[in-house]
């Protein structure tokens, strides 16, 4: 295998607080190849988000990158000086949010958001000819109407149209990467659907790379080829998506499938409901972080592991999990999604 | 939007009619009779009585108001109780020497609180804010005469820089008549603009924590973009809206200043009004103002629109 285009070694993310430093991302590692889009999964406080930012070098205050490298090309984001790492941001590696319309200036027009973008990446080409590649990238977004919606406000668009305006912002000056962070939660059904084939199209035609954030286990089946299920701030599970869902190592990937699944008639396992809420960044639990809730646990009667060592892990596999009793997990019953 | 710039003027004239009645009714409730004020003691009850008659005012209350109120719509304030000339021409000729005052104090008070309160706002909580806020409450806390006061006695008095008060129109001699709006000018900006700043300043805070600021980084955008057309141009529009209500009350005239200052505006016809007991005077010049500053914000509302796209009018 070639240089990955991204990789993310050790990265940990911490955050001041008052009552002393909590690790919301803790020793991270992952690669993305191009053209690659990888799902992050996990349920909310579970690191993904913080994990999405730190990528971007935007962790927000008082949150900072402790240690780690991001590196992107073999080139270390994480060492780049502020300045060096605004050229990065939008140009390089972009992030699209949930709340397209949240993200935009709401005084400025739509082609003038982007036509900024272009301008302050350094491009020395006329006002007209950024507009004219703005509105380029908006029709390969398939935004309707281009020509009248240059000069609309965001409001002024539907929620799908500000998400289209969002991901042509993202990808008007061809970065390798985009962090989309839950891009399609706000929007309807149907719409989701097309922002999604539109994001696969980015990427096959591209070759863009996606690290796709998000608790939507079915938008994951959908478009991603890689999956890394986030728990307590660590990747616990890592595999293709068609190996994750039809064979789920970790019993917390079994328990979010399972919780995706709630087959017509059939009740639920007692062992595939998850109790309780997941841990705050400020006390994960020792060992295991997943052992309090784990339902593998219960049924192997607490072992004492668990609770005392972080599981190790060989990241070097397609497939793992951070998990004591990975190869006793059963096969689960979501064969259908990876369908 | 033209469309509700009508219903605003429509909903605008019950408004200034109803005024215009209690203010009539104002006038004419209070004590003392100014035609006997005026006459004092030479004044014998023939002559009152005749002078009463020879101004109107021996007639029923509800034609005195028709009357006044018919001649308001032809633009023409009434006729001055003590002095039998129409007011109309009066409060034109003071107009100039208010709006020249107001102007260069909206000037100082942006001057001054516009800058403050952004970099204060941009740097919040770093000693450039520390030194701004008290600074703009110690603003807050001082009374117009006592800054404008203090500014004669020390650029007029003991420095020699300006005159004591006065006014000379623009067209006259541009200079001069700069020189000396200065002082009262700058006294009122420096009143007016603590409100600004601390305005400013918490706007400013507000959107640096608005997700679309924060997307900006992410962008990569410059700091200057995002200064400029991310901070500052989406802080205008609170901005806009504060200058409003300041230009609509010193468009009223600054009674106080143009006291202090020998300045012959609005707001010094107003208290020589009342102070002669021309209640006819006061009555139409309330009104006056009170339209002037209907109409500014009127006028301030609609800019708010063409600033702030979102707003729909």
């Amino acid at each position: 295998m070639t240089e990955p285009l991204l990789k993310v070694t050790g990265l940990t993310v911490e955050f001041l607080g008052r009552h002393g430093t909590v690790r919301a991302v803790d020793d991270v590692s992952f690669t993305i190849g191009r053209g690659e889009i990888i799902g992050l999964v996990g349920e909310s406080a579970s690191g993904k988000s913080t994990l999405g930012l730190a990528l971007m070098r935007m962790v927000p205050s008082p949150g900072r990158i402790s240690s780690g490298s991001i590196s992107l090309e073999g080139q270390d984001l994480a060492a780049l000086s502020e300045a060096e790492m605004r050229t990065v941001r939008g140009s390089r590696i972009s992030l699209i949010v949930q709340d397209a319309l949240a993200t935009m200036n709401p005084v400025t027009t739509i082609g003038e958001q982007i036509e900024e973008v272009i301008r302050d990446h350094g491009d020395r080409s006329s006002r007209a000819e950024r507009m004219t590649r703005a509105a380029t990238m908006l029709r390969e977004v398939r935004l309707p109407n281009v020509d009248q919606n240059l000069r609309r406000f965001p409001h002024e668009l539907s929620g799908g149209m500000q998400q289209r305006v969002a991901i042509a912002e993202g990808l008007v000056l061809g970065p390798q990467v985009i962090i989309a962070d839950e891009p399609t939660t706000a929007l309807d059904v149907t719409v989701q659907a097309q922002i999604l084939s539109l994001l696969r199209e980015i990427c096959d035609t591209r070759g863009t790379s996606i690290v796709f954030v998000t608790h939507d286990l079915a938008t994951v089946a959908e478009i991603c080829d890689r999956v890394m299920v986030m728990y307590a701030g660590r990747i616990v599970e890592s595999g293709t998506v068609r190996e994750v869902f039809r064979q789920p190592a970790h019993p917390y990937t079994k328990a979010l499938l399972s919780g995706l699944l709630p087959l017509a008639g059939e009740p639920l396992a007692e062992l595939d409901t998850l109790s309780g809420q997941p841990p705050r960044p400020e006390d994960w639990p020792t060992g295991c972080r997943f052992h309090p809730r784990c339902p593998l646990g219960e049924a192997l009667d607490h072992p004492e592991i668990c609770m005392t060592d972080d599981p190790h892990v060989d990241e070097s596999q397609p497939h793992w999990a951070a998990c004591h009793f990975a190869e006793l997990q059963q096969p689960a019953l979501t064969e259908e999604v990876a369908g | 939007m033209l469309q509700y710039v009508i219903r605003r003027i429509l909903i605008v004239i019950p408004l200034l009619l109803a005024l215009s009645v209690l203010l009539f009714l104002y006038v004419h409730a209070v004590p003392g009779d100014p035609i006997a004020g005026m006459l004092g003691p030479n004044g014998s009850p023939e002559l009152i009585a005749q002078i009463r008659a020879d101004r109107g005012l021996d007639r029923p209350l509800l034609e005195q108001y028709a009357d006044w109120l018919a001649g308001l719509f032809r633009g023409d304030l009434g006729v001055s109780l003590l002095t039998g000339q129409k007011i109309t021409p009066v409060v034109i000729a003071r107009i100039p020497a208010t709006v020249q005052l107001t102007l260069m104090s909206l000037f100082f008070t942006i001057l001054i609180g516009l800058p403050a309160g952004f970099v204060a706002g941009r740097h919040r909580g770093t000693w450039i804010d520390k030194v701004l806020s008290p600074a703009a409450l110690l603003g807050l806390s001082m009374p117009v005469f006592w800054i404008g006061t203090l500014l004669i006695l020390v650029l007029a008095v003991n420095l020699h820089w300006l005159p004591t008060g006065g006014y000379i129109p623009f067209t006259q001699n541009p200079a001069r008549s700069l020189q000396l709006t200065f002082m009262p000018a700058f006294a009122l900006g420096i009143h007016l603009s603590p409100f600004l700043a601390r305005m400013v300043r918490a706007t400013t805070i507000e959107l640096q924590q608005e997700q679309f600021v924060i997307q900006a980084s992410m962008k990569g955008l410059l700091p200057r973009t995002i200064t400029y057309r991310y901070l500052l141009r989406n802080a205008i529009v609170p901005v806009l809206v504060i200058l409003g209500l300041q230009l609509g009350t010193l468009l009223g005239g600054q009674v106080i200043i143009e006291q202090l200052f020998n300045w012959p505006g609005i707001g010094r016809l107003l208290v020589e009004g009342a102070i002669q007991r021309d209640y006819l005077v006061v009555q139409s010049l309330i009104l006056v103002i009170a339209a002037v500053y209907v109409i500014v914000n009127l006028g301030v509302e609609v800019l708010h629109a063409w600033l702030d796209p979102r707003v729909r009018l």
